[in-house]
Parts: C-alpha cells; sequence; structure tokens
C-alpha cells in the first residue's frame, strides 16, 4: 500500500529524557480509520509514544507522518489531531459548551457555526442538556463525554486517548467501552488508543501494538496476538487469568512430536520444527482455560490449592507435582476439596512453546 | 486488634470541644483585642476634644462627624488619601502585570538558568529594606525622580517584585500540566495558553498577591518617608504622621483618630471583599 493512504506511519523513532531512551526505534504505521491500542506496563513507552504523535514532546530521531505528511517537527495545532486526556483536562472555569468550542474560539470561528457544532457534538454524545454546567458540577462519565466531545467536534485525522477509562468504577468503564467502539464505528475517524487494561485492548482494537521498555514487541488483531504471540512477553500480557508457563525437559522431539516432561508426568505436543534435543529444558504455554477435567488418568496431575467461583466459571489454583503453580479457568461450577488431586487434559494444539530467549517457537511470522 | 482497641478506648479521652479549647480561646481573644482597637478608634473619632480625654469607653455623647471633615480638609488627609491611591493603585497594577507572566515562565517554562533566577528573586526577598535606602535615593536623585510618587511608585514595584513572584510561582506550579498540553492542542500558542487558561485558574493566587501588597503598601512607611519630602506629595502613612505631630500643638485627637479611620478603613474593605478569595488561594497549593 502507498504511504499516502496510511493514516499515521512512525519510521524510525527514538526518544531520549536525558540519557534514557523511552522510546527505540519504533516503526508503525496505522490504516485511515483503524481503531489501534497501544498497550504495555505502566513505563513502556505508550505514552510517551502518543504524547509524541500529538506533538507534545519531541522526538529526537526519525519520521512521523500524518496522512502522508511529515509533521515531525509540525506544532501539535497544526497536526490535526485531538486528545482526550486521562484526567480529562477541562478547563475548570469554563462550561461544558465553552470547553467543547475552545479550539474554535481561539481559531476565531464565527459564533454561530460554533454553537452549531458544539450542539452537534454534544447531541451525539447526549450531553446537550449540561452545556451550561462547569465541569466540577458533572460526574466523572459526564467529564468523560466532555473531553470527548472536545475533541470530536474538531473532526480531526486522528484522535489519540490517552487512558480515558481508568478514572471511572467498573460498571461505568465497560458501559463507556461500549460506547467509544460505537463512536468508532458512526464517525470512522482513524483512533489511536492508550491502555494497560489487555481487557480494553482486546475489546475495542482493530489493531493491537504491545509495546515493553521503549519497544514495540508485536503488532496484530487482537485475536492473533492471543493465538500467536510472538514471545513470552506477549503471551503472559495478554489474556486473564495470565497464561500459565511451566518448565519442562525435553524427552524427545520429532517431526511427529515434541514429547516433554512434567515431574513425572509426559505431555506430547505438535512438532515445533525447532532443534530441541533430549534433556533440554524449554517453557511451555498453557492457557488457564485449555485444560479439562481429565477422562481417566489425564494427561497432568495437580493437587488443589484454592478455588475461586466465577457462578459461569470456576478459578482453580493448584500445584503440579514438582511445585510449579497453575491457574485454570473451567466452564460451570465445579468445587473440588482444596488438597485433593485433578487428572487435566491439555488442548494441545493451544500450547505455547518458549525457548530460553522467551521466543515462541510455534510463532508463525506470516500473520502478521 | 481487638486488644489494642479495648485498649484505646479505655485510655481517657477529653471531648473534642475542650481539646481545642485553648485554640479557640487564643484566637477570640485577639479577634476580640482587634475588634476593641478598631472600636475605640472609630468611637474617639467621633467624640468631641474633651469627651475623648474623659470618658475613655463611653458612647459618644453627641456624634461629631465633622471630625473626619477636619482631618480630610484641615489634616490634608484628602489630599494624601488620593496619593495613596494613585501609588498604591499603579504600583499592584504594575507588580502583578510584571509579576503574573513573570511567575508563570518561571513554574512552567524549561530553560536554561531557570533555577538560578528564581533563586535570583528568592535572594531579592531576603534583603532588610533600610539598607536599601541610600542605594535607592541614589538612584532616584540621578534619575531625577526623588521626592516624587513615580519615584515611589517604582520602588515599591521593584520591592515587591521579588515576593510575589515567588508567592505566584508557587500557585502556577500547583496547576496541572495537562490543561496546558490541551490547551496547546486546541491552537493556542503560549500567550494563548497563559492568558485564558493558566491565568483564570491562578486568579485566587494573583488575588492573593494583590490583597497582600495593598496592604503592605497601604501601610507602608520608612521608603516613603526617606523619598518623599515636599508636604504636597505626602501619602497617607507620612500624613497622619504629620497630623500627629501637629496635634502637640491643637490638642485635636479625635481629629487624629479620624485620620487613622481614613487610613484603615480602606484595607478593612478590600479585605472584606477578598479575603475569601485569598484563603481559598492560600490552601489551593497545599491541597494539590
Amino acid at each position: 500500500m502507498s504511504t499516502a493512504s496510511k493514516a499515521f506511519e512512525a519510521r524510525g523513532v527514538s526518544k531520549l529524557y536525558g540519557e534514557t531512551a523511552v522510546l527505540k526505534d519504533i516503526d508503525l504505521s496505522i490504516e485511515r480509520g483503524e481503531f489501534v491500542v497501544l498497550l504495555g506496563p505502566s513505563g513502556c513507552g505508550k505514552s510517551t509514544l502518543m504524547r509524541c504523535i500529538a506533538g507534545l514532546e519531541k522526538t529526537n530521531s526519525g519520521q512521523l507522518l500524518i496522512d502522508g505528511r511529515d509533521v515531525t517537527t509540525v506544532a501539535p495545532a497544526a497536526r490535526d489531531v485531538a486528545m482526550v486526556f486521562q484526567s480529562y483536562a477541562l478547563f475548570p472555569h469554563m462550561n461544558v459548551a465553552d470547553n467543547i468550542g475552545f479550539g474554535m474560539r481561539i481559531a476565531h470561528t464565527p459564533k454561530a457555526e460554533m454553537s452549531a457544532r458544539v450542539l452537534a457534538a454534544a447531541k451525539l454524545l447526549k450531553i446537550e442538556h449540561l452545556l451550561d454546567r462547569k465541569p466540577r458540577a458533572l460526574s466523572g462519565g459526564q467529564r468523560q463525554r466532555v473531553a470527548i466531545g472536545r475533541a470530536i467536534v474538531r473532526n480531526p485525522k486522528i484522535f489519540l486517548f490517552d487512558e480515558p477509562l481508568s478514572n471511572l468504577d467498573a460498571a461505568l468503564r465497560l458501559e463507556t467501552r461500549v460506547e467509544l467502539t460505537k463512536l468508532h464505528h458512526r464517525i470512522g475517524n482513524t483512533m489511536i488508543y492508550v491502555t494497560h487494561d489487555q481487557v480494553e485492548a482486546m475489546t475495542m482494537a482493530d489493531k493491537i501494538v504491545v509495546m515493553r521498555e521503549g519497544r514495540i514487541e508485536q503488532i496484530g488483531s487482537p485475536l492473533e496476538l492471543y493465538n500467536n504471540p510472538k514471545n513470552l512477553f506477549v503471551a503472559t500480557f495478554l489474556g486473564q487469568p495470565p497464561t500459565n508457563v511451566v518448565e519442562t525437559t525435553v524427552v524427545e522431539s520429532s517431526a511427529a512430536g515434541l514429547t516433554v516432561a512434567v515431574g513425572e508426568d509426559r505431555l506430547t505436543l505438535p512438532a515445533t520444527g525447532a532443534v530441541l534435543t533430549p534433556g533440554q529444558t524449554v517453557r511451555i504455554g498453557l492457557r488457564p482455560e485449555s485444560f479439562s477435567i481429565g477422562q481417566g488418568r489425564g494427561a497432568l496431575t495437580v493437587l488443589v490449592d484454592l478455588v475461586e467461583q466465577l457462578g459461569n466459571e470456576t478459578l482453580v489454583h493448584c500445584q503440579l507435582a514438582n511445585g510449579q503453580t497453575l491457574t485454570l479457568k473451567l466452564p460451570g461450577q465445579i468445587n473440588p476439596p482444596a488438597g485433593s488431586s485433578l487428572a487435566l487434559d491439555v488442548a494441545r494444539d493451544q500450547t505455547m512453546i518458549f525457548d530460553g530467549d522467551g521466543n515462541n517457537l510455534r510463532y508463525d511470522g506470516r500473520a502478521e | 486488634m481487638t486488644d489494642t482497641t479495648v485498649a484505646a478506648r479505655r485510655q481517657p479521652r477529653l471531648p473534642g470541644w475542650v481539646r481545642r479549647l485553648p485554640a479557640y480561646i487564643l484566637v477570640w481573644a485577639w479577634t476580640a483585642f482587634t475588634l476593641a482597637a478598631i472600636l475605640y478608634v472609630v468611637m474617639s473619632a467621633l467624640k468631641t476634644k474633651r469627651e475623648v480625654l474623659r470618658s475613655g469607653w463611653n458612647l459618644p455623647q453627641e456624634w461629631v462627624w465633622s471630625n473626619f471633615a477636619t482631618a480630610w480638609t484641615v489634616g490634608r488627609l484628602g489630599e494624601y488619601f488620593i496619593n495613596s491611591l494613585l501609588v498604591v493603585g499603579v504600583s499592584v497594577f504594575a507588580i502583578l502585570l510584571v509579576s503574573t507572566p513573570a511567575a508563570y515562565v518561571l513554574a512552567r517554562a524549561r530553560f536554561r538558568g531557570r533555577e538560578t533566577l528564581t533563586n535570583l528573586f528568592v535572594i531579592g526577598m531576603g534583603i532588610p529594606i533600610p539598607m536599601l535606602f541610600i542605594p535607592i535615593f541614589g538612584i532616584l536623585s540621578y534619575l531625577r525622580l526623588s521626592d516624587s510618587l513615580t519615584g515611589l511608585s517604582l520602588v515599591f514595584i521593584a520591592i515587591s517584585i521579588p515576593v510575589t513572584i515567588y508567592l505566584l510561582t508557587g500557585f502556577f506550579a500547583s496547576l496541572p500540566s495537562e490543561l496546558e498540553a490541551a490547551a496547546v492542542l486546541e491552537g493556542c500558542n503560549d500567550f494563548q495558553v497563559f492568558w485564558h487558561v493558566m491565568l483564570p485558574l491562578a486568579m485566587p493566587g494573583v488575588l492573593t498577591a494583590l490583597i497582600l501588597n495593598l496592604i503592605w503598601l497601604w501601610n507602608e512607611y520608612q521608603l516613603s518617608l526617606v523619598i518623599l519630602n515636599s508636604p504636597q506629595n505626602r501619602t497617607l502613612p507620612l500624613g497622619l504622621y504629620s497630623l500627629q505631630n501637629a496635634m502637640q500643638y491643637t490638642g485635636d485627637w479625635p481629629g487624629m483618630f479620624a485620620g487613622v479611620t481614613i487610613v484603615i478603613i480602606p484595607t478593612i474593605i478590600a479585605y472584606a471583599l477578598l479575603s475569601e478569595k485569598m484563603i481559598a488561594g492560600m490552601t489551593m497549593g497545599a491541597v494539590k
């Protein structure tokens, strides 16, 4: 695809704070209309990358392009982006209408046009009855909408969201998440969204960018990342509860399959294509939901530590014979007593195998 | 857990109001003292010469409003009042005009030498004013501004800038930086960010600076005494002093009390109007 059709592109972008590199050689391209989530733990550089896109931070090297135009040194306001901040950053001394219309007021937009556009944005977000209120007289959810309204009214090429849901309570977060996704479908602008919450990322994104320590670890659709993580970090970061990582010893590796020893138990997994020698230690990744209670002897034997009932499913925390812990997510309501042993079957094709550097040996790079 | 709570309950604890009593007594005593002093001054300003010396705390037998007229015209406090109003008004306006943007830049902008500059202002606050009498007088004479209200204003402005900048820097530093970022993204240049967003939010701080400067400059005596010589240039505190000197010959004490009332009323009014905002301003930095 030609560059001109990309909504956003970063080419070799780096950013230093003093001696510390917070962004290291970032390459990223985003198609028009995509909802892209930058996901990673605190301090991974996702917010810094977003602030660089907005122009609030200067990059040390590399290029930023919006709609094919090099904006690396362009002033924030001239980049045609709008940002919703974590704290909403509403101007406390202005009412809702003035907050939403602030950019137009600065640009000396005629009053009639200004009020029409403010009203249209307010109606879209169902806050037209709040236009005269000051931010302090609004609830968290309402403030959030006003902040989004201030972004929408400018109809920017790119929307930037910096953890916009993190200040809302759980119920409201779920509701707003759905509304944001609907809003994206309705207005269709490109959106870049920063979060450390993998549920938000999985549910909202067309494309997730997983970041760690200033680098991009993997880019892909939510299910691509979930099913085909590039490495241990991506595998454990996505999914709740996190993937179980178990140390095993290779017993036999051939084109037919890989057999590993987990304590006394033997697991036979599909072949990896990598050269593994018997006696070598490999880590395998087992999603909590890839277990089922075994028929007969089962593949793995575990001792139950603790059971958490969620109603529709049950989380079972247990131990392998060699002391390694596992978390199982089983459908329905079961209640094995603590200290009892369970025989488990494992969905073998969902298993991930990691080498010493944490790379997924079953990663299929073509999927990206 | 249970043991400690039981033990805590067993300890004799005084009721809240008893524990706060010493503080209340102190505050009420202070308030009573201040109010009594003001009341005495105002009451005495409305008495006859003879009654002031005799009746002490009694209410005036007849209300002699003409004392104020005497102080205003014969004591020339009318002229001095205008002088004070001009000097203090212009000075406070100029101090805020210079200090507010300067404080914003010192609090927010990142540039080489920012800390040095901030420290320079802090050092400026520490210089005792009497040390400056001779240099100030020298400079003003050189500029041919000694014995002039313009000269006095310039000195007031120069001396108040460090403490005002110091005060306001704290306010601006306490404002969330995301608001600035939001304003920048909405298309504001640096000045517009200051004018439309940061200045309105720092208003409690600016009002605090305004009232503190207003009160100290309105009552300022030392510098005015050094700089001003001509009777027609006197400000109110100097005027009051000359009125007191005159009393030695005329014995018109009610006139002098009327003069004192004229001097203190404006600051009381200003404080009454702005104190709520000022308290909000003083606590803002602490809570944020």
